[in-house]
């Protein structure tokens, strides 16, 4: 038991310190290092247990913080092209172009083949239309075969068209105003009710027998700027019994309201008529009339003399 | 006695303390320390799953990767490549565990007994877990963490499977991240194909990617790459003999020039602008593809003209030398070419070398113009005062009154005074006191408003000289803005995307080409016509000298003390601006003290490079509005010109202005209409 006991003096002290279990701790010493650079056991230990407690270890550094990145930066570019798409989705399957307007905010915009601009373009009255832009310019890109698509912007204050080539070169840019576009959007407004129930009618509807006697009396021109489609109306299923004519003139067009009698049921059909060719229309049904004088914003009055 | 022992047996028991103490604390140091280093991916390869925002050219060429890996299999890559790199960085990497001890032994030793010497111990594994979790911060904790990590990537993964993660994403500088992309950069191959000196020289970059730089420090690179080789040598890899053939074997890099490279002024341009639409996270971490306007093409052979034009403004300027990577002390250049009828930027040169200096001075220089700026001014004259360019006007000394200031007394750059001349001529040859006159007549105010129908956008000061070019513009302003007169009128904005796509080839974004009509196209017209005649008759006759014979039409510009020199000039194509000067604005002056004037430092780069990008185009002249009528009038009087008369000019006049050529009663010769002082 001597040797659990403190030396106490300097000879027990070497002696202890020469004696086989100094030289067992030293070997075994020496052997772990040995053997450490040999097989670098310390070295797998250690990897091993932090192997072992990896998932448990948080996700930092470098590469993990390149890693969030990417997935932000690919959620960000997701609802970029996602929205776009959806936009895209929208203008495929759109059946008006108010129906493509409805789906955009200021800014945005759409792509559309030039075919389907064609079709939207056809259902927009013929009046509307051409002041957007001239059916014959149309034609003429179409038979140049240079224009592919249309980009349709939505601004502030109405929508851009462009009209492409295939390398996006803009053949034809043109404005549509708000107030057309609002047009655009009553041209199919099918109010189930009557005239005198249409504020902006009340102060002129004629029975449908003088109105169109009136109109039959016009120049072709006159009738086309008044009634540009009146096939639409014969495809109506009722009688024409009564029509009104707007107070107001929008961007150039005047509301007139055709009331159709089917049964015991009564619609009004909206069309727009040229402000020039209504004006001449109401000078026949009313006698001579005033221009229509400039009303606030693009709206304007009529009045008569 | 007694005393000696008692202090043997506190050192003893302190001793046994102390070790008991170290060891429980680098216990406690180890669990603690590990217990929040980062958690290594599962399987290793998700390091370089980032995918690339790649960068292409018009023609579909890609011209930079961004941000992903352009990874590799060990398989596809030069085995030359892989034992340089390991025996450079690490020749013990098969055999140890993560930690290489007798290397650590002889760094511990260089590092305590040799004090000019500092030498690390870091092997292959600890280099990849510093890339990819850690700061280069230089601390203990930052080391012992590294290691730690280390030691699991070797635990967790085949020697194979880190050396491959290594050599995929290392940094060679350049932009260039993994050997692939560097292979590409710096020999425009693939890693599997490097030869044994390509390897070489590419296995000593990551050591110092900007100092070893083989496009800018080449010798050094070279000294570097000797090192690597003697590397191989000493571990076996080859021979002596091998490596000192390899050394002695003739690299070629790929020529900066021959190519966008990564870093380049346009790709510059293009990335400031995703980031600022995108965001820098998007643009560097989404995986974009951009597909640009560059034309390959006509960018190399706009780099060579600009390098080519500034080696000879080196050797007329005497610019040493020795000033080597000084980048102000030579002359520094910037072109850009846009498209006439879109707007897309074709061609961008930034400055001389990029590598040098990326300051991009085609778009954030804003210097002086000089009398480039005057055709702003002659189209405000046409358009508001009233004058045609058979107009007269007397060039003489004259003094623009200031209010509150002393006349403003431009000069003539000849010092001379030529007398009575016609405005074309006096726009063909520059004359500053015609222009003073024009200003004085106009006001400053009238010229700014042209210039922003122009599409000139930096600002300009209200002041009589705006109109000789005092105020700053860029390179790019110029050619965007003489591309509208390219149009007849249109003004398209500059622009250098066409199409954004996600990585699945979603379109984001898409470019509208829409110009918009800013000017009179008859007026935009007689001014073309007028400064046709700068090219053919007046201060840039030296374009059609150096074989540059399309129709094209465009300005000179020099500073005051020749600090700047402009050109700027268009095709109906094509609108190109090139400047050169000094960036810290010193005067360009010869060995006899002649200054560098627009049609010397900037019109010969001009004229090489439309020459090559032109050649083998059929010729197309300007398109002519209906109303324009040409008539030869002498350039002194603005009368209509006689058979016996002087050398005569055409001018374009508009039918308006046609009347006061039609012969009066008596014989007399017509006078032209609008006469000026």
């Amino acid at each position: 038991m001597h040797e659990l006991t403190e030396p106490n003096d300097l000879r027990q002290w070497v002696v202890r310190s020469f004696s086989a279990p100094v030289f067992m701790l030293g070997l075994v010493f020496l052997v772990l290092i040995v053997s450490e650079l040999k097989l670098n056991w310390a070295e797998r230990t250690v990897g091993a247990y932090l192997v072992a407690v990896n998932d448990d270890r948080p996700e930092s550094g470098a590469i993990w913080e390149k890693g969030r990145k990417t997935q932000t930066a690919r959620l960000a570019v997701d609802k970029l092209a996602s929205d776009r798409e959806a936009h895209q989705r929208m203008a495929r399957n759109a059946g008006t172009l108010n129906e493509v307007i409805a789906a955009l905010t200021p800014g945005q915009g759409v792509m559309l083949s030039a075919e389907h601009f064609r079709e939207l373009y056809q259902k927009i009255p013929s009046g509307i239309a051409a002041e957007m832009i001239s059916p014959f310019d149309l034609l003429r890109f179409t038979s140049e075969k240079r224009w592919t698509r249309a980009y349709l912007e939505k601004t502030a204050d109405g929508l851009m068209v462009y009209l492409l080539e295939p390398n996006n070169q803009v053949l034809r840019q043109f404005k549509v105003a708000a107030a057309t576009l609002a047009l655009v959007a009553r041209r199919s407004d099918m109010a189930s009710q009557s005239l005198e129930d249409l504020a902006s009618f009340q102060n002129r509807i004629y029975p449908a027998e003088r109105f169109f006697a009136a109109l039959a009396s016009l120049p072709e021109e006159d009738r086309r700027g008044l009634i540009s489609q009146p096939e639409r109306l014969l495809e109506v299923s009722g009688q024409v019994t009564r029509v009104g004519i707007s107070d107001e003139a929008v961007a150039g067009f005047v509301d007139v309201g055709v009331e159709i009698q089917a049964g015991s049921q009564r619609r009004v059909l909206l069309l727009q008529g040229q402000d020039w060719a209504v004006w001449r229309l109401r000078s026949l049904l009313e006698g001579k009339l005033s221009r229509p004088r400039a009303g606030k914003g693009s709206q304007e009055a009529y009045s008569a003399q | 006695m007694t005393a000696w022992l008692s202090w043997f047996r506190v050192v003893f028991y302190a001793g046994l303390l102390g070790i008991g103490l170290v060891a429980a604390g680098l216990l406690i140091f180890f669990f603690v320390s590990v217990g929040d280093l980062p958690r290594v991916p599962d399987p290793l390869s998700r390091i370089i799953e980032t995918p690339p925002t790649e960068i292409y050219a018009a023609t579909g060429e890609r011209i930079m990767i961004i941000g992903g890996r352009e990874t590799v299999p060990l398989n596809r890559v030069s085995p030359f490549f892989i034992q340089a790199v390991i025996a450079t960085e690490d020749h013990r990497f098969w055999s140890h565990h993560g930690i290489d001890h007798l290397r650590i032994l002889k760094a511990f030793w260089v590092n305590l007994f040799r004090s000019n010497r500092v030498e690390g111990a870091s092997t292959i594994t600890q280099q990849l877990a510093k890339n990819l979790f850690f700061s280069f911060q230089r601390t203990y904790q930052r080391k012992f963490r590294e290691l730690a990590v280390a030691l699991q990537i070797e635990a967790r993964y085949a020697k194979s499977e880190i050396l491959e993660a290594y050599i995929n994403q290392i940094a060679f500088g350049v932009g260039a991240h993994g050997i692939e992309q560097a292979s590409q950069v710096f020999f425009g191959k693939p890693a599997l194909q490097l030869s044994l000196p390509e390897a070489a020289l590419l296995a000593g970059l990551p050591k110092s990617p900007t100092r070893y730089n083989p496009l800018r420090h080449f010798e050094r690179a070279r000294g570097r790459q000797k090192v690597v080789l003697a590397r191989m040598a000493a571990v076996g890899a080859i021979s002596a003999a091998e490596a000192e053939r390899a050394y002695q074997t003739r690299l070629t890099l790929r020529a900066p020039g021959g190519g966008p490279v990564a870093g380049d002024y346009f790709v510059d341009v293009v990335l400031k602008d995703l980031e600022e639409r995108f965001g820098s996270d998007v643009v560097h971490h989404a995986g974009l593809k951009v597909f640009t306007t560059l034309d390959p093409q006509l960018q190399a052979w706009a780099v060579e003209s600009v390098q080519n034009g500034l080696a000879r403004l080196d050797q007329v300027l005497r610019v040493p030398a020795a000033v080597g990577g000084d980048s102000s002390a030579h002359p520094q250049g910037a072109l850009v070419a846009v498209e006439a009828h879109s707007g897309a930027v074709r061609a961008l040169v930034g400055g001389r070398d990029h590598a040098e200096t990326e300051f991009n001075r085609a778009l954030q220089n804003n210097r002086q113009p000089g009398s480039g700026f005057k055709p702003f001014l002659y189209y405000a004259a046409l358009e508001k005062a009233g004058l045609n360019p058979a107009t007269v006007f007397v060039d003489r000394k004259v003094a623009i009154p200031i209010p509150g200031q002393p006349p403003w007394t431009p000069r003539n750059f000849s010092g001379e005074h030529e007398g009575p001349m016609i405005l074309k001529r006096a726009l063909a040859h520059s004359v500053n006191s015609i222009a003073a006159q024009l200003v004085g007549r106009i006001g400053p105010k009238a010229v700014i408003e042209a210039a922003r129908k122009f599409g000139v956008r930096s600002p300009l000061a209200p002041v009589p000289s705006v109109a000789l070019g005092t105020s700053g513009v860029s390179p790019l302003e110029m050619a965007a803005a003489f591309a509208s007169l390219a149009t007849g009128g249109i003004q398209h904005e500059p622009f250098w995307i066409r199409r954004v796509e996600d990585s699945a080839g979603r379109i984001l974004e898409e470019r509208i080409l829409s110009g918009r009509r800013t000017l009179d196209a008859s007026i935009a017209f007689q001014l073309v016509d007028m400064m046709r005649a700068v090219l053919d008759e007046g201060t840039a006759t030296v374009v059609r000298q150096l074989g540059f014979q399309l129709p094209a039409a465009g300005k000179t510009g020099t500073t005051d003390d020749f600090n700047d020199a402009w050109f700027t000039a268009f095709t109906p194509n094509l609108s190109v601006c090139v400047w050169v000067g000094f960036d810290r604005g010193m005067s360009m002056r010869d060995a006899q003290g002649r200054g560098i004037t627009g049609a010397r430092g900037a019109a010969p780069i001009w004229a090489e490079f439309m020459r090559r990008a032109t050649e083998g185009s059929p010729r197309r002249d300007f398109v002519v509005p209906s109303d324009i009528r040409f008539v030869q009038v002498n350039p002194l009087s603005g009368h209509p010109a006689l058979p016996w008369g002087p050398r005569s000019m055409e001018v374009a006049l508009r039918e308006g202005q046609l009347d006061a050529f039609v012969p009066a009663s008596g014989g007399r010769e017509p006078s032209p209409t609008g006469g000026g002082n």
